[in-house]
């Protein structure tokens, strides 16, 4: 039987045409980004999730060793076919070749298909090779280096109007990268990214930690080691339990895929990569393996933008205190650089995870503690009462997992020092082979504290919220595929543009079709309706009075490949806001095609788009040089045009140039503030080498 | 009081706690409730069936129902009986009910007369006769189509009233996927308001325990419920959670011949 599956395996490879042992099956990155990303409402810069996903690709999990937990961690498959998948393991033996997974009945050819990158069968032999030695061999080594530019003239890189004090800034519009990285999947990840943003100077200023570039990050991680699971030193996140201490810069939540993105799986420590000028640890990280038994240690120490102030009032008590902590990580203008490294943040943290051998639950309990070398003190408003002030906070927490037939259970619940709790449950469920459903219930006190928090919520914080989230996927024949949920949240305390408690609800269905592997269609309608601060003045009523807002949200699309070298992708966005009566549309029609030939390929897309107004506007996924992330957002009225070229320039090295351009008809001018451009049109390029060093 | 809502009215409510764990879906429900969810589903109850059901909303006793319903089920077809009481000393309804309905081939239809009385204290008493048609049919193994008109002829709360009854016209569709699982959908338009979309599912966890929960649209709603069933005795209780105004609860008993 075995030998008889190894055969099919084998002539399957044979028929795909690469060998496992070197190259890595394509990931069709922009179909999992499309599938498992939250569907975009706000200007959220995704790098980090981007960066997340990319790791999971480089490390592919070992078939013969995953758990369950792990092969959720991949969201591709559900519950059923996991249960499956291990009891074959357990009856069957080891894998032999990942193509094996096709004798399991449960998992689908379309399914494999996606799986393949994730997964892959490892020798069993140790590591023979001295570290230097893997390190000089490894194949996984990169060094790539960017240049992004924006060519029409924003307001900030112009002279300075002498007349007024008005600020410019400081440096030149080019945006660089660098970056170094070398890793081999459970044995060490070795890398530097360096940067500087458009306006930005290059300077040596060590007051300002600036060393020519703005922002410089290093990781150094080792896996492995004996007794030492993961050890890392530099930049790096964490992720245990469901992200309400340990987060790790990322949340799916809701998206096209309605039903594993609610459960969050524990990856451990992770080595840092992005280049967001937050939201992750620098120190040192230690994570044991005690049989049954794993403790993750870590201590922290970086410096964070901040605005001190020394209050208008304090004659007698000249301590500065941090009025806001600016997170966008730009230090174009004098104002923006007098903000760099004004705060030093200082973690310890640890979690003790307790797994029993092959047992069907699992549990830990997480501790955070964050020290600022100044308080934090808001200005007051009518909405952040009850948001964090001071200069430490705790938060503690404990979580579990629990499988039971083909149900997987899930929560975690924390408490932070200011009293204020936080707790997710919930579970995924294959109902039958063709069913699976999510369950998922939340709630956030307005004054749940926990700085890495990414905990599943409606809001972009996991605070102030309370929810019921139901998903669904029903796949009634190979080819058709039936994706919806529906969340129901309310907001117990005030909000942003929200003086109010509110509630609110979402729902969303995805028919997809798809008849056969080089065509894919699907169409999607989300609606949400929640409330906002009405638009009548203040002074009319007495106190602030809500109105509902429903969006509306529409997409049409249609993929096509025509093999060997073409690739047509088509799609329709269409969106409707109505607030206090009045209805707005909103329109995206795009046209994209990709042509693949020997060393090159070409992607290019057209698209037009009318937003009447800034709800309206409209996201869209767009192709970039690798390692280069951004769903850009397009309001008014205009057209948009990108051109990506790909080239194999040596064995070794890989070029990327990317020209894109907005033009608008109805304006003017672009962006504002220093940002501005007086007129219509916006050209952006993209210049990426990436070298591969051995 | 709105009488008009479609929360508040007698003859719009959902029946049993099966109905009300499921999104208030009320075409497929196989059962005695049938005679006030959709009388055309009562002949597909596998046997006859005596049931009772108490709702409590928001934790107001003037908001809650109780009902009694009976289901006798021959060769030619179905009858049933029920009555109904909601709301408290000072706005109280109630509805008695009496159905037949029949299967030919794949269809199973049937009608149904209420008798329904409205008492708003110090307003007096209105009294009215609606009459009510709906079927459900089998498209397939998997699937079947419902369908229900209630309060065909229109008819006011009383004489002298001029506030109408709602019309409800409610169409939907059932699937089920495999031997332990259920999914309804339903659209029900009420003459003079914006249609409710409800889904609900089923899913059987053993023998003699059911699963259960649903969305309503309009207001939106959240339930979740839980059936067990031991011989010719049944147990639903059933929870609804709406955001706004807070918690209902749902139980109903049956006995099966």
């Amino acid at each position: 039987m075995k030998a008889l599956l190894l055969a099919v395996g084998l002539w399957l490879l044979s028929q795909v045409g690469f060998s496992q042992v070197k190259e890595k099956p394509t990931l069709d990155l922009q179909n999992i980004i499309e599938r498992l990303f939250p569907l975009q409402e706000e200007d959220i810069d995704y790098e980090a999730i981007y960066e997340l996903l990319l790791e999971l690709y480089q490390s592919p999990l070992d078939l013969n060793r995953a758990t369950a937990e792990e092969l959720l961690a991949t969201y591709l498959l559900s519950p059923v076919q996991i249960q499956s998948l291990l009891a074959y393991r357990n009856q069957q033996g080891d894998f032999l070749s990942i193509y094996e997974l096709q004798a399991i009945p449960e998992i689908d050819g379309y399914t494999l298909e996606n799986l393949l990158p994730f997964l892959a069968v490892y020798d069993k032999g140790g590591r023979s090779k001295p570290f230097l030695t893997r390190l000089k061999e490894e194949e996984n080594a990169f060094l790539s280096s960017r240049h992004r530019r924006t060519w029409e003239l924003r307001k900030g890189f112009t002279p300075s109007d002498t007349s007024q004090a008005t600020s410019r800034y400081l440096g030149g519009p080019n945006d660089l990268f660098l970056r170094f990285r070398i890793q081999h999947p459970r044995d060490f990840s070795l890398g530097m990214t360096l940067e500087k943003d458009p306006g930005e100077a290059f300077a040596w200023d060590p007051k300002t930690s600036r060393y020519g570039f703005n922002f410089i990050s290093f990781h150094h991680t080792r896996y492995s080691m004996g007794k030492w699971k993961t050890i890392t030193l530099g930049d790096f996140q964490a992720s245990f339990g469901q992200g309400l201490v340990f987060g790790a810069g990322y949340t799916f939540g809701k998206g096209a895929e309605t039903v594993p993105t609610v459960r969050r799986s524990s990856l451990g420590l992770l080595p840092y990569t992005a280049s967001i000028e937050g939201g992750f640890f620098r120190g040192l990280g230690l994570t044991r393996q005690m049989k049954q038994w794993q403790s993750s240690l870590f201590f922290s120490s970086v410096g964070r933008d901040a605005r001190l102030d020394l209050g208008a009032d304090s004659l007698d008590s000249a301590q500065p205190f941090i009025s806001s902590l600016p997170q966008a990580g730009l230090h174009r203008s004098p104002s923006e650089l007098a903000t760099k490294n004004q705060v030093r943040e200082t973690s310890l943290g640890a979690n003790l995870n307790f797994a029993p051998t092959s047992s069907s639950w699992s549990a830990g309990v997480n501790f955070l503690h964050t020290e600022l070398s100044h308080p934090w003190i808001r200005q007051p408003n009518r909405y952040n009462q009850f948001e964090f002030a001071g200069q430490r906070n705790q938060v503690i927490s404990t979580y579990g997992n629990y499988s039971w037939k083909n149900s997987f259970f899930f929560g975690e619940t924390a408490l932070a020092s200011s009293g204020g709790r936080g707790t997710v449950l919930g579970l995924i469920s294959s109902l039958s082979k063709t069913v699976d459903f999510s369950l998922l219930w939340r709630q956030y006190d307005r004054n749940f504290h926990s700085f890495y928090a990414t905990a599943f919520s409606e809001s972009t914080r996991p605070i102030n919220e309370r929810g019921w989230y139901l998903g669904l996927q029903v796949r009634p024949s190979p080819k058709l595929k039936i994706n919806a949920y529906y969340d129901t949240f309310s907001f117990p305390w005030l909000k942003f543009r929200t003086y109010a408690p509110s509630q609110g609800n979402e729902w969303l269905s995805r028919l997809s079709y798809q008849p056969r592997k080089t065509l894919v269609t699907f169409v999607q309608f989300r609606q949400e309706t929640k409330e906002r601060n009405g638009s009548e003045p203040l002074a009319q009523s007495p106190s602030y009075h809500l109105n509902p807002i429903k969006k509306s949200n529409l997409t049409a699309s249609l993929e096509l490949d025509l093999p060997p070298s073409l690739q047509l992708r088509s799609r329709i966005l269409w969106n409707q806001v109505v607030w206090e009566g009045k209805k707005s549309l909103g329109w995206m029609l795009l046209q994209e095609v990709s042509y693949r030939k020997n060393k090159w390929k070409f992607t290019g897309r057209v698209a037009l788009f009318d937003a009447q107004t800034f709800d309206n506007r409209l996201y869209a996924y767009e192709q970039n040089a690798v390692g280069t992330f951004a769903i850009p957002s397009f309001a008014g009225k205009g057209s948009r045009r990108y051109l990506l070229t790909t080239v194999q320039l040596h064995p070794k090295l890989t070029a990327y140039v990317r020209i894109a351009q907005t033009s608008y008809a109805n304006q003017d001018q672009i962006s504002s503030g220093l940002q501005a451009i007086q007129g219509t049109k916006q050209t952006d390029t993209v210049f990426l080498l990436r070298y591969a060093l051995h | 009081m709105y009488p008009a809502t479609a929360q508040s009215d007698l003859s719009t409510q959902a029946f049993g706690a099966k109905s009300q764990g499921m999104g208030s879906g009320k075409l497929f429900h196989q059962d005695a409730w049938a005679l006030f969810n959709n009388v055309g589903a009562l002949d597909r109850s596998t046997s006859s069936q005596i049931a009772t059901s108490i709702d409590q909303r928001y934790g107001l006793q003037e908001l809650s129902t109780m009902a009694l319903t009976g289901l006798l089920k021959g060769d030619a077809g179905s009858i049933g009986f029920g009555i109904a009481r909601y709301g408290g000393a000072l706005f109280n309804q109630h509805l008695l009910g009496i159905g037949v309905s029949t299967t030919r081939g794949i269809l199973s239809f049937g009608g149904k007369v209420d008798w329904m009385q409205t008492q708003i204290e110090g307003f007096g008493t209105g009294n009215a006769f609606l009459f009510s048609f709906g079927g459900v049919a089998e498209l397939g193994p998997k699937f079947f189509l419902g369908s229900q008109f209630s309060n065909l002829n229109q008819a006011k709360l009383s004489k002298n009233s001029t506030q109408p009854i709602p019309t409800l016209m409610q169409v939907g569709l059932s699937y089920l996927p495999s031997k332990n699982l259920v999914f309804h959908s339903e659209l029900e338009k009420d003459l003079n308001a914006a249609p409710i979309f409800k889904i609900g599912l089923q899913y059987q966890l053993e023998e003699w325990i059911f699963l259960r929960t649903g969305i309503h649209s309009r207001p939106s709603r959240l339930s979740f419920g839980l059936g067990l069933q031991k011989k010719r005795m049944g147990l639903d209780y059933a929870y609804g959670q709406n955001s706004a105004l807070g918690n209902t609860h749902h139980l109903s008993l049956h006995l099966n011949r």
